[in-house]
């Protein structure tokens, strides 16, 4: 399994990169990687969307997935004791919900069945083996911190979960990609020094196989689309990239007639 | 290790073989390349046994530094030919070096600096066409005025002069000249060849090895995001 991680801060953000990446192995089997995109309107935006990567994190190392039946269960549960832990911090460090504005997408990966689960809260994109998801919300997202004082008991969780946040359970991961709504914003300079024949950066960074063995892929990709292309992204983007690379999914032939069909 | 594609030299007769790191094969997406451009001709046997101690305690240090990832480097020794002794390669693979086993009669200090020079500029485009941001130091290291160079200088001038026009190139590519001794005119070869500084310095262990301090502060400063330091001897 290669994991492909990126964040860059955008042309419009002058101080701070408010999006944050998280990928960190919580056990042999199972791994949680996640992307945040902090509020540009909101306060100190880089913080909310690190605090509540660090907080989903801690809660998913308690919590040991290896204890559930499935990666959905665990999700569910950690993203239940996430919450409790986020009021919790706001009502000690006396924050407002402004301060918590962070749109939320979690990946939790069973690396020895190659499955796993996504939630999404608020706005992003999500590439499921070459199916691609735009969460679009119109820019207003549908921030968790809006919900802190109405989520009390597990009624309320499980009332929250339907209606705000969007799962994805992937029984076989082949190519997958969740990122932050930064990667919709790429814009080509016209100035006619640079390449023409340019390639679309949603696909050149999540599709194409170009490097796929180097870790750095994602970064380079977006320095040859600024530096060869012109293109710049002008909000922050963080995007984990995952690919599967089992001698016997090649085998079987399953990534070529993905990418014939994709 | 694969070699990258070669630029064509064959109007120079250099003879030359870079082996320059393949591109595709490094794994961070910044660089910091360093060209070493050292003459060799027998003037220099006076401080060649400080300036071998000096430059392997640069390597040393460098190879285990946190930058020794991302920091790239080339040599050519020179006297009346010049010897590519690396292409670009990553610090750690630097092996000890012994400047005195290519002692020459001549200075071709022009085509040394050409030939570094365009090697450095081509191996950064390549580079930056797989994604890999570059800063590239060039420092040159002699004693004597050049007496034997098929190039004139306003070859090296006009390549330097190429690249400062954009504007993306302006923080991130730097020239140095030392000048060893008392022996030359330093500042005719700065100016005839549009190298940025100029550093003037004695032929002492100690001054020797001051040079070589410098140098690994002006890459460690490059490294940390800043501007290479301007030599203050």
């Amino acid at each position: 399994m290669q994991v492909h991680q990126l964040l860059k801060r955008g042309e419009n953000h002058k101080d701070f990169c408010e999006d944050f990446v998280m990928a960190y192995d919580l056990s042999e089997r199972y791994s949680i990687y996640g992307v945040f995109d902090g509020c540009s309107s909101g306060l100190e935006s880089h913080f909310a969307s690190a605090l509540i990567a660090k907080i989903f994190r801690a809660e998913l190392q308690f919590l040991e997935p290896d204890s559930f039946e499935n990666t959905k269960e665990a999700l569910n549960r950690a993203m239940l004791h996430g919450i409790e832990s986020l009021s919790s911090v706001r009502n000690n460090l006396l924050l407002e919900t402004d301060e918590l504005l962070s749109t939320i997408i979690v990946f939790l990966v069973d690396k020895i069945e190659m499955s796993g689960d996504i939630m999404a809260i608020g706005d992003g994109f999500i590439s499921i083996n070459g199916q691609m998801h735009k969460i679009e919300q119109n820019n207003q997202p549908d921030y968790l911190a809006y919900y802190l004082d109405q989520i009390n008991t597990f009624e309320d969780y499980e009332s929250w979960l339907s209606e705000h946040v969007l799962q994805f359970n992937i029984p076989q991961i082949i190519d997958v990609t969740i990122s932050t709504d930064g990667i919709h914003t790429f814009q080509k300079l016209n100035n006619k020094d640079y390449e023409q024949n340019a390639p679309y950066p949603l696909d050149f960074l999540i599709r194409d196989e170009y490097m796929i063995d180097n870790k750095t892929m994602l970064s380079r990709k977006c320095n040859i689309l600024r530096t060869k292309f012109g293109f710049t992204h002008q909000d922050d983007i963080g995007i984990i990239r995952i690919k599967n690379n089992s001698p016997k999914l090649i085998q079987n032939g399953t990534i070529s007639s993905y990418f014939a069909e994709g | 290790m694969k070699t990258s594609n070669l630029p064509n030299y064959a109007d120079l007769d250099f003879n030359l073989d870079f082996a320059n790191f393949n591109p595709e094969d490094i794994e961070v997406d910044e660089t910091i390349n360093a060209v070493f451009v050292i003459d060799t001709s027998y003037s220099v046997s006076s401080y060649i046994n400080d300036l071998n101690q000096a430059f392997n305690d640069f390597t040393d240090s460098m190879q285990s530094s946190h930058i020794a990832d991302k920091l790239f480097v080339s040599i050519i020794e020179f006297s009346g030919d010049v010897n590519v002794t690396s292409g670009f390669r990553p610090v750690p693979s630097i092996p000890q070096m012994d400047f005195s086993k290519k002692l020459g009669g001549w200075t071709a200090l022009y085509d040394a600096v050409y030939t570094g020079l365009k090697n450095a500029l081509d191996y950064r485009e390549n580079l930056e066409n797989s994604g890999v941001e570059t800063k590239t130091l060039l420092f040159i290291i002699t004693d004597g005025e050049d007496n034997s160079s098929k190039n004139p200088p306003q070859k090296v001038k006009s390549l330097i002069d190429k690249l400062r026009k954009e504007e993306r190139n302006a923080f991130s590519f730097t020239t140095v000249l030392f000048g060893l001794g008392d022996q030359a005119n330093f500042k005719k070869a700065q100016k005839d060849m549009g190298i940025e500084h100029l550093a003037q310095i004695g032929t002492s262990g100690e001054e020797i090895k001051k040079m070589i301090g410098f140098i690994s502060q002006s890459i460690s400063s490059v490294s940390a995001g800043k501007q290479a330091l301007a030599p203050v001897f």
